[in-house]
């Protein structure tokens, strides 16, 4: 090819792309586009709160519209939202990276009319209208050993290995872990709390020393979604498949060979696809004016309890997953 | 790049002179700043067609602010390139400078007293980068990976991995005053590059970085002082980034270790887009703010237009790709010669 050439060839691929990106007119101000901002897009978590807040918002006719930075980085995320306020969205919902961070951004949101919602992680409270929660510290805390106690018949030792140990949203789950073993279990005995790091590795040597400290050991928690894999890998590979009980939060996408080789009978976390349904139907309260109430029915997710003091609500009880019902989840 | 930085990489004695006249005949004969900002033009037309939104006041003041802060790193690694170097440890100078800040805010300092100690952090990192490279002449993307690591490690142990918060609002001023309708923190960023324009163009330092980047030997042997000017320019470059730094402090209104670590590989980006060469000897602070805008413009745009996120990155990177494509093929050469 000559030079003339290239030119004319560059010349048609550009043309070719902006053709292919579509040239129709986007509305402008819409009267009701919710715009849901993840920490990060790509992930199977999210994508499943996608799905589900895209179903929602299009029963109740909110024009849906989902984005957000390719790493999970609190910089990004906020360039990404001063991106879309120039759009003023009707109802603006975000997963925030930092609860610091994100804040000055959503104030500013706010401070040109538009209605902020918060949802699977806070931002400070005076930058957000409302707070869309997964599941209450307490009720997940308790869960969980309520799993482990089942199984274990109410008695033996038992141990737990956490995420970081500074992360408050994993102390708080450990509070309420022990608070009711030692309310309601007082047979069972915790031997110990190490960190895994949020790391399957780490988990897995934790796990691995854990299971030759404590010959007596019955029963392992794992408190951040990277641990419980790890444990039942170790405990798969010490060939004490069966004889110790594994409980704990993670999801059904790292969970489901465990699951399925009956290593782990249940496995506990929350639906983050009636997390996005609730949060477009919320988005859908605040442009109707609507103040959600206590105990309120939200359909196709149940009764949602509400704190008005706190602007928070929240969805409701935690999820097990188990061999019966794991092949409907992907995340 | 062309015929005559060919010729000038030949070391000789008597080709001190020849210098202003390379760096000129390298910026008459690069249409690329021309070619970045008509595509970026006709973007701008397209997504103001698509989107009501685009041409809104609201939407370039928004724009702007990110753009500031990429185009002061920009500016620095501008400096860098133009000696042949490169640094990569832009994003860590940042979060030493962001940390340090957030623990002087936490130490209730006055607002300057805060802002002069991220000054200072970023001055000090990049005065260890300058020591090292001008100095012990040791190789700029050895150095800097190096320092990159050592920075962001230092970052982190000052804040423990946690976020800061709690500034004073004389520090978040910078993100929220917007005299006349435009954001203060654009107008410190337009200032800094006029300053970098006169720099590069009428100082004597200027002159010697140019010199620097295009024969290092010819350089040191008409008697140029190379280890000062390679100092003053990762020094530089520390200090924009200090500044990087108390402007993204104030727009997120918190600090963290990993706040800059997006802007390193955006300002090589932006400079190379500008249509430095990355070998150094040629710089043009409106090619390299051309570049930097262009960057924001067209990821702005994209959103506005509803491209999904991975789309936008590519498309973006596309931008790139065509630019120099086309800068090189307007030259009329293959772009091995660089």
């Amino acid at each position: 090819m000559n030079r003339s050439e290239h030119i004319r060839f560059t010349c048609l691929a550009l043309s070719a792309m902006l053709l292919a990106a579509g040239c129709s007119r986007l509305p402008r101000n819409s009267k009701t586009l919710f715009v849901m901002v993840p920490k990060l897009v790509g992930i199977p978590y999210f994508n499943a709160a996608r799905d589900g807040a895209s179903q929602e918002a299009s029963r109740v006719g909110l024009q849906f519209f989902y984005t957000g930075p390719t790493a999970a980085d609190a910089s990004l995320q906020v360039d990404v939202i001063a991106g879309l306020l120039a759009r003023h969205p009707a109802v603006l919902a975000v997963s925030c990276d930092d609860a610091n961070a994100l804040a000055p951004v959503l104030r500013r949101a706010r401070r040109y009319g538009i209605p902020v919602l918060t949802w699977d992680a806070d931002a400070q409270p005076d930058a957000r209208d409302w707070f869309v929660s997964q599941v209450e510290d307490e009720t997940l805390g308790r869960h969980v050993m309520d799993v482990l106690a089942e199984q274990l018949g109410g008695r033996g030792q038992y141990a737990i290995i956490t995420g970081s140990l500074t992360a408050s949203n994993l102390n708080a789950w450990l509070y309420w872990m022990k608070k009711q073993q030692q309310e309601k279990y007082p047979g069972m005995q915790l031997v110990s709390v190490v960190p895994g790091n949020d790391d399957q590795q780490q988990s897995f040597v934790q796990a691995q020393s854990l299971l030759q400290a404590y010959p007596d050991l019955r029963g392992i928690i794992g408190n951040s979604s990277a641990a419980p894999p790890a444990i039942a890998r170790a405990i798969e590979q010490a060939g004490f498949s069966g004889n110790i009980t594994i409980a704990g939060l993670s999801t059904p996408n790292l969970m489901r060979h465990y699951i399925e080789s009956g290593t782990v009978k249940t496995i506990t976390l929350w639906d983050p696809g009636k997390l996005g349904r609730l949060t477009a139907a919320v988005a859908a309260m605040m442009l109707r004016h609507e103040t959600p109430s206590d105990g309120m029915d939200v359909s196709n997710v149940g009764r949602i309890r509400v704190f008005p003091e706190t602007h928070k609500i929240v969805m409701g009880s935690p999820l097990d997953f188990t061999k019966e019902n794991i092949g409907q989840y992907w995340f | 790049m062309n015929s005559t930085s060919a010729s000038s990489l030949e070391p000789s004695v008597n080709s001190a002179p020849k210098f202003a006249a390379h760096a000129a005949v390298v910026l008459s004969e690069n249409l690329q700043p021309v070619v970045v900002a008509i595509l970026v033009f006709a973007f701008c037309i397209y997504a103001g067609y698509r989107s009501g939104d685009f041409w809104s006041a609201l939407n370039w003041q928004l724009l702007v602010q990110p753009l500031a802060e990429a185009g002061l790193v920009s500016l620095g690694m501008m400096f860098v390139i133009a000696t042949g170097g490169i640094d990569l440890s832009v994003g860590s100078i940042i979060g030493v400078a962001a940390v340090t800040a957030g623990v002087a805010a936490h130490r209730n300092l006055p607002f300057y007293a805060i802002e002069l100690t991220a000054l200072a952090s970023g001055l000090l990192c990049g005065a260890f980068n300058g020591v090292l490279i001008g100095v012990f002449r040791l190789s700029a993307i050895l150095v800097t990976l190096g320092s990159m690591i050592l920075f962001s490690g230092i970052a982190l142990a000052i804040s423990n991995g946690n976020s800061f918060a709690g500034f004073p609002d004389s520090v978040l001023w910078w993100n929220d005053a917007t005299p006349l309708g435009v954001p203060v923190e654009f107008v410190l960023f337009l200032g800094i590059a006029a300053i970098s324009a006169v720099l590069l163009r009428y100082s004597l330092w200027g002159h010697y970085v140019i010199a620097v980047g295009s024969n290092r030997v010819a350089a040191r042997y008409s008697g140029y002082p190379v280890a000062l000017t390679l100092f003053g320019v990762y020094t530089l470059q520390g200090l924009l980034c200090g500044m990087t730094g108390i402007l993204l402090v104030a727009r997120l209104a918190s600090a963290r270790a990993d706040l800059g670590q997006g802007l390193m590989l955006m300002a090589i980006a932006a400079v190379v887009l500008g249509g430095a060469p990355i070998a150094g000897g040629a710089a043009s602070v409106i090619a390299t703010v051309a570049g930097v805008a262009a960057f924001y413009i067209v990821q702005d745009g994209l959103l506005l237009l509803d491209v999904p996120p991975f789309v936008q990155r590519a498309l973006t990177s596309v931008l790139l790709l065509v630019a120099v494509a086309v800068g090189i093929l307007l030259r009329g050469g293959r772009g091995d010669r660089q």
